[in-house]
């Protein structure tokens, strides 16, 4: 009996299985080998093909697990033994030390003193870090560690040295930890998610790496062009500092190749594409990538590559033979495989695409959890059950690339659908318990208490802490105002807490270091002695102040005291506000009974909850019913359909065949559904699993001329043991990769295992294709297979389509083939067209108000963190409706799917954190505005336009995002703990005195404010000028605010937010700061026309890796503001 | 671009072609994904002007498409490519099922016919009288093998029997066994030729008649263990007889194996300093084809006052001397010769003595360093080295 589960892994996979089970009322014991999770995603600089920054979209998720109730992150640990059976097993963990206490604060005065010098692992040993250190800025958990093994005073140096020790502020140090300790867990269920490494590009001798400084691995350029990285995202040689002037990119280095890894590494194709378009966005000119076949299997990715191309990149198939040094530069040697010339060429660069290998240790840990490894060293997956997530071990599963290679999306798919597998061996949930405390009385006129930290000598050696105190106690509303020296330790919690309730504080201010890291810890504090969290406000004057502007003390302390009187401002205006339980039905709707239903419908039942399946067709099976072997695995389709069928069954399913959706409303938590069949139904949540349909050909005389047949029906043929041709001719694309339509991911293995069955009987078979995509599991062995059979494989040009490249005629396929240069025919006897795939039109998608992508499938929330969840909170998406995808992908997004809803029916209720937007019903004209502008389809028309009252806010979908607010003109919609009136007030005051010499910048939560909070922590220094105000989302940014600040005479006004390029977006609220550029632009005009000079009003993106970005723009704002006071100097108001 | 691509320059695929292609080559092309790491690295590359596609010819391969250009037999068969071949494409065996398409047309270089003709009027590709295959052994006595009283049989080949400067070679080799004290004999006039030659220019089929022929002379002579001068013939023994004769019935050594085996023994003994700069061109059929570097390296390591320095291209990296794929009996233009470029690597590295074991090696060598007049560097064989090792007083030559 156990209400826990094991997550092996704090890479993004284990992540997101660790989140998922948490949200479900699982107990999650998160084990990390790592001082911090967050994996090789935290590393990354950003993400293909949407260029979203990789650590501000993963950071979030990071600090999520960390101040998840329910989940215990246990780093530096590894398990040493697993005993017991499914729901009840029991783990052994050996963790290390970390030899500094939760106390730290993070302040790294000890990394300053320590004097080991180390190569940091997390910039690929492109950087130093000391023995005692942090990895990486968003490190979860916070504290430092001593990386023992290092440190002076272990063996062989046994040098007594304790600089750390005597600078530590809160004495957090403590050398006589015990090494290593023990501990013993109950778990129902284990995720395995341990990730992967990469094979050391030395073992590849003719590839120079270690011969030259300037050939690296692509994460080592990773790290080169990432702003937080060695070079603060430069790209330069480590040869000689300076730029290079032509680069290249090598992929399949080791996979591929028989000599290392046979299989294909999957993402490599794409990170390097990525890595180009970024080389080229830095201002390299000359940019080859040196390729075999590309492998844009996934969604965008095809036209991201077009893109990359027609910035100028030089895309040529080959491959090296040889990579040397040739004095300072790089001497490569290949053959141009489409002009047949052998090349000889220098480069400045060379980035060597290394293969994905199994983690190291990994075979140790499966030993010790008892489950088998395939012939690669990657987890066997017991594919007929799950996709890859199940194991060989019942109860124990895998995610991400443990089970192989995958990019990231397919990671959080398969980390979401091992949740769901994991939930099902759990007996009980647990959901943490409030502590019933008695509430403060009194909290109506505000009373405001300071608190002025001093981080030891990280603000105080910097500001002057009492004159910051004695200023804070002439604000008014400020009763009580005090100075501490670390007012995160715990006898230092103790005091803010007796202060409280001596002086009958109820508003808090602590002007300490980030809400980001901080916050948590300080309403704690609030909760502990009865006053509701959200009367708290922090002034990040570490951050923020101290550590960017040390050489200016005084112009620091003024600061300083700016910022409070901000905090005091919001303070007094702050509101309690309650978390808020909306009614929700626990139970599911899944809408289509192919695989991918079949899968997550039997995946929510077993988790408990009442499940209905509904399928139009008489039968399950969908796509897959048309299929006879499934590939690359060989498992025979109606095995398959037979097992699931079955798992259906067993787990009860209620299943509603013949049967569609005739109307389908409500919102997340109750959507209420009528059938075809003339019965309803009330759901909580909703899985759209409605899949593709194959693309039926128009190409090549397809139905008119019986030579020429689809692969759908060549299975059929196949399974009836009834294929009369000979000569048999396969055309990859038919349908795919064309226009807006991508590549539809399943066919290349598809097609490749049917050929090879073909040619097993003896026939003649050839492939004409483009890229050949086997990028699956296996699949690249089978292509090796189909090969060595005798199957003959030809190319045509990958910007062509196949009726522009290749001509069918008395028998012959025409074609010009790449490999030779020649014109050839191919006696064909049989066609056979490979078709891609196309949407399903359905009624449900402008019911649920979901958002289709450019090539008309299902739009996932986010493309990388988000696939199998919709802007409508509440509908998840699997399958194929999302995007082509083959069986195992289905299944594994189906379950995916099923671990998300099943997620949020766990508890119920639906728990909503009480920053949705509030709507002022006296004051709504029924414009509508605010209705199209919501990016979760959140508000909803109720009565006729321009009629008072006609919206409803649905708090279930909102996401606080506060994008309404702004938007509304007549203030009736306000976002609570950031309402107008609050920063207003906050304005009020950084500009009440010398306002002319401010500039004033507005940040979004969770990028542009992180980015300003990296300044802090990489120290780097800027004018002492801006003020900062935070908001959820910069489309919270309304017109008034910048009115207002230009009105009380600012100098400047920055607008920063999450990253918006014409790829993607960072941010965090669906693109939503789309708005925010829009807005801009519009206050711009109207600025102008009120002759406030343009450059006074700036917009700059920033991402959350981007201190130096932020200090660089505050650098430059300062100077706008030094400009315009000295034009027009501001005279003194009588 | 569709329309009108079928024409009459169009080629059609031929069935029939391809399948005879993968039973000569049992279907080595077809695995090949057309990367061209094969032609990047084919030292063809460096010696000539123009691309000389090796990938090309696979696909060709691949296709069962005929190639007539001239390229097709430049290769020497040195197996630079398939060290670096990712998928494994045993490259040289693609080449010759390639040829022997050619040889069916009858449009073969000039000079190879001859080649086969020599073989099977004089037991040699030399075309050498057959009664003086064992003129070399002069005053030295050899006995004729006998299984009962040999634990070896020295095959000597057809280069060592023949060319002037290889029957140095056996003659040192001799000397080096007898100092051994070791058991063995020879087959005199009647030792067969292994076929290598056939074989290196792509005549698969006239190689297994060789072969077949040459087994039997080996059956009824009882050889069970033979070792070789040459590498080529060591190849065919060990790699190709047998895939031909569909057993595995010989146990064929190198030379330099079977010095290095009794050094170990301690029955060989190479005790007089050679005090030399030495450095040791690796022969494309012992290292890449067959795997072996030590030997001839332990050989010379065995020797006191030798130093051994390594060129920028050794062991399997090592660069092909020009002589192998049938090259010896095709003329290379100069300038093109890649014994020149190893001669110039023997030079960098300061080597006063570059020491092969390969008849074909020492004679590509020799030409080089005659040509280029270079007066500082001497060509030598393993066995010819050891030899100065074993006596007090010997020269360089005889």
């Amino acid at each position: 009996m156990s209400d826990s589960v094991l997550v092996i892994g704090g890479g993004i996979a284990g992540i997101q299985a660790s989140l998922d089970l948490a949200e479900a009322g699982a107990r999650v014991v998160l084990v990390e080998r790592e001082p911090t999770i967050g994996g090789i995603m935290a590393v990354l600089d950003k993400n293909f093909p949407t260029l979203d920054c990789s650590i501000c979209i993963e950071a979030p998720k990071m600090s999520e697990v960390d101040l998840h109730p329910n989940i215990e992150i246990l780093s530096l640990a590894e398990v040493e033994s697993v005993t017991g059976d499914p729901g009840d097993f029991r783990v052994e963990i050996r963790q290390r030390a970390r030899f500094v206490t939760d106390e730290c604060t993070r302040c790294s005065d000890c990394t300053s003193v320590c004097p080991v010098v180390l190569p940091n692992e997390y910039d690929s040993g492109m950087a130093t870090r000391k023995a005692i250190y942090t990895p990486i800025p968003q490190s979860t958990p916070g504290p430092y560690l001593i990386d023992m093994a290092q440190c002076l005073n272990e063996p062989p140096n046994f040098l007594p040295c304790d600089r750390c020790y005597q600078v530590c502020p809160p004495k957090s140090i403590d050398f006589l930890m015990h090494k290593e300790r023990f501990v013993t867990r109950q778990v129902a269920a284990i995720v395995v998610a341990a990730g992967y490494s990469m094979l050391d590009p030395r073992k590849l001798r003719e590839f120079g790496y270690g011969a030259h400084p300037d050939i690296l691995t692509a994460m080592e350029f990773e790290r080169l062009i990432n702003s937080a990285g060695p070079t603060g995202g430069e790209i330069i040689r480590p040869s000689d500092g300076r730029h290079p002037g032509n680069i290249l990119f090598v992929l399949c280095v080791g996979s591929r190749d028989r000599r290392f890894y046979r299989y294909c590494s999957r993402f490599c194709c794409m990170y390097s594409i990525k890595h180009a378009y970024q080389a080229i966005d830095h201002g390299l000119e000359e940019v080859t990538v040196l390729y075999m076949d590309i492998r844009a299997y996934g969604k965008g990715f095809d036209s991201f590559w077009s893109r990359t191309n027609e910035a100028g990149a030089r895309f040529v198939r080959g491959r090296p033979s040889r990579i040397i040094p040739n004095g300072e530069s790089i001497q490569v040697v290949y053959e141009d495989t489409e002009n047949t010339t052998r090349v000889e060429e220098n480069y400045d660069m060379v980035i060597l695409a290394n293969a994905v290998i199994p983690s190291h240790g990994l075979s140790e840990l499966t030993e010790r959890l008892g489950i088998e490894l395939d012939e690669d060293g990657f987890i066997r997956a017991q594919e007929s059950q799950s996709g890859l997530v199940a194991t060989t071990r019942p109860g124990i599963y895998a995610a991400g690339c443990v089970a192989g290679p995958k990019d990231i999306p397919d990671s959080v798919a398969e980390g979401s659908g091992a949740a769901a597998l994991a939930l099902s061996h759990m007996t009980e949930r647990y959901w943490p318990e409030l502590p019933d405390i008695e509430p403060m009385a009194e909290i109506e006129s505000p009373r405001v208490g300071v608190f002025v930290c001093h981080c030891g000598s990280n603000i105080a050696g910097v500001v002057d802490v009492e004159q910051v105190v004695d200023f804070a106690k002439t604000l008014p509303g400020v009763v009580f105002a005090a100075d501490q020296m670390f007012s995160c330790a715990g006898n230092t919690q103790k005091e803010i807490e007796e202060a409280i309730q001596r002086e009958n504080i109820n508003r808090v201010v602590v002007a300490a270091c980030s809400p980001k890291t901080h916050e948590s810890i300080f309403k704690g504090v609030l909760i502990r002695v009865g006053l509701n969290p959200y009367l708290l406000e922090m002034s990040n004057i570490r951050n923020m102040d101290s550590w960017v502007h040390k050489f200016d003390k005084e112009a620091a302390t003024s600061k300083a005291m700016d910022m409070v009187s901000m905090a005091v401002e919001k303070a007094q205006r702050l509101q309690p506000l309650e978390i808020s339980h909306l009614p929700l039905a626990q139970s599911a709707l899944v809408i289509g009974g192919g695989i991918a239903g079949m899968t997550a419908a039997s995946a929510l039942a077993r988790q408990g909850f009442e499940t209905h399946l509904l399928e139009k067709n008489a039968h399950l099976g969908g796509q897959v019913d048309l299929l006879n072997l499934i590939a690359p695995a060989g498992i025979k389709a109606s095995d398959l359909l037979v097992s699931r069928s079955l798992d259906l069954i067993q787990s009860g399913v209620h299943l509603h065949l013949c049967t569609t959706v005739e109307t389908i409303g409500g919102v997340v938590g109750d959507f209420r559904v009528q059938l075809s069949n003339g019965e309803k139904l009330q759901v909580g949540a909703i899985v759209v699993a409605t899949g593709a349909e194959a693309y039926r050909p128009v190409e090549f005389g397809y139905g008119d001329d019986p030579a020429v047949i689809t692969n759908l029906d060549l299975e059929t043929l196949i399974a009836h043991d009834d294929v009369s041709a000979e000569r048999i001719t396969f055309i990859s694309c038919v349908g795919a990769r064309q226009g807006n339509i991508g590549c539809a991911r399943y066919c290349c293995t598809s097609m490749i295992s049917q050929a090879l069955q073909l040619r097993k009987m003896g026939k003649m078979v050839r492939i004409v294709s483009k890229d050949i995509r086997t990028y699956s599991r296996q699949a690249e062995e089978l292509y090796e297979q189909a090969m060595a059979a005798g199957v003959q494989f030809f190319r045509y040009d990958s910007a062509c389509s196949p009726q522009q490249a290749l001509e069918f005629d008395e028998g012959h396929l025409g074609l010009f083939d790449q490999f030779l240069g020649v014109n050839l025919r191919i006696p064909t006897d049989m066609l056979v067209l490979v078709s891609g795939m196309r949407p399903t039109a359905d009624n449900l998608t402008d019911q649920l108000k979901l958002a289709r992508s450019e090539d008309g499938s299902l739009m996932e929330l986010h493309p990388k963190l988000g696939p199998a969840e919709t802007t409508t909170q509440g509908v998840y998406l699997a399958g194929t409706s999302q995007g082509a995808k083959d069986v195992r992908e289905s299944m594994a997004q189906a379950l995916a799917a099923a671990g998300k809803a099943g997620a949020l029916l766990a508890r119920g209720v639906i728990e909503k954190a009480p920053l949705t937007a509030q709507f002022i019903e006296e004051l709504c004209i029924g414009c509508m505005r605010c209705v199209k502008v919501c990016p979760y389809s959140a508000i909803e028309q109720i009565g006729p336009v321009g009629k008072e009252g006609t919206i409803k806010i649905l708090e279930a979908a909102c996401m606080g995002c506060g994008t309404c607010a702004a938007e509304c003109n007549f203030q009736a919609i306000d976002m609570p703990y950031f309402t107008r009136e609050q920063i207003l007030a906050q304005i009020d005051a950084a500009l009440a005195e010398k306002p002319e010499e401010k500039c004033l910048v507005f940040t979004c939560n969770w990028c542009s404010y992180a980015g300003a909070d990296l300044a802090g922590i990489e120290k780097r220094q800027y004018p002492t000028s801006a003020r900062i105000i935070r908001t959820m989302c910069s489309a919270r940014f309304e017109e008034e605010f910048v009115s207002r600040s230009f009105e009380r005479g600012a100098g400047a006004v920055l607008i920063t937010g999450c990253r918006l390029t014409d790829t993607g977006s960072d941010c965090h609220y669906n693109y939503a700061n789309k708005l925010t550029l829009k807005r801009f632009n519009h206050w711009q005009r109207k600025m102008r026309r009120k002759k406030i000079e343009p450059e006074r009003l700036q917009l700059q993106w920033i991402s959350a890796a981007e201190g130096k970005e932020f200090a660089e723009k505050i650098t430059e704002m300062d100077e706008v503001v030094r400009r315009h006071a000295r034009v027009c100097p501001v005279v003194e108001e009588p | 671009m569709a329309k009108g691509m079928i024409d009459e320059d169009s080629v059609v695929i031929d069935d029939e072609r391809w399948l005879e292609l993968v039973e000569l080559t049992n279907g080595a092309a077809t695995i090949c994904y057309q990367c061209g790491a094969c032609t990047a690295i084919c030292p063809w590359g460096e010696a000539r002007e123009g691309t000389v596609s090796i990938r090309a010819m696979m696909r060709q391969a691949q296709l069962g498409l005929m190639d007539r250009s001239e390229e097709l037999w430049l290769c020497t068969t040195c197996a630079q490519c398939e060290a670096h071949c990712p998928r494994g494409v045993n490259i040289a065996d693609v080449i010759r099922g390639l040829r022997y398409l050619v040889w069916q047309q009858h449009q073969t270089p000039k000079g190879l016919p001859s080649l086969l003709w020599s073989i099977h009027w004089n037991n040699n590709p030399w075309t050498q009288p057959p009664s003086l295959r064992s003129a070399w052994v002069g005053d030295l006595h050899i006995p004729i093998y006998d299984p009962g009283q040999h634990e070896i049989l020295l095959y000597v080949g057809c280069t060592a029997s023949y060319d002037r400067r290889a029957q140095q070679v056996a003659r040192s080799l001799v000397s080096l066994f007898d100092a051994a004290d070791t058991s063995f004999g020879f087959l005199g006039d009647e030792e067969p030729c292994c076929g290598e030659a056939a074989l290196s220019v792509g005549h698969k089929p006239y190689f297994q008649e060789i072969a077949a022929d040459t087994f039997h002379r080996f059956q009824e002579k009882g050889v069970r263990h033979l070792v070789t001068i040459s590498p080529h013939c060591y190849d065919v023994f060990r790699n190709h007889y047998p895939a031909a004769m569909g057993q595995n019935c010989l146990e064929a050594h190198h030379y330099t194996q079977c010095l290095a085996h009794l050094l170990r023994e301690e029955r060989l003994h190479l005790d007089n300093p050679v005090e030399r700069r030495v450095t040791f061109h690796d022969p494309c059929y012992l290292s890449r084809h067959n795997d072996e570097t030590a030997a001839p390296r332990q050989i010379l390591q065995a020797i006191p006052g030798l130093k051994l320095v390594e060129m920028a291209h050794s062991g399997i990296d090592a660069l092909c001397c020009g002589g192998g794929g049938g090259r010896m009996w095709l003329e290379t233009e100069p300038g093109q010769r890649f014994a020149d470029r190893r001669v110039q690597e023997a030079l960098a590295a300061e080597a006063e003595v570059i020491v092969s074991a390969c008849p074909f090696c020492i004679a590509c060598l020799e030409d080089s360093v005659k040509a280029q007049g270079i007066q500082n560097l001497v060509v030598m064989d393993v066995a010819e080295v050891a030899v100065l090792a074993l006596k007090t007083e010997m020269s360089t030559r005889e």
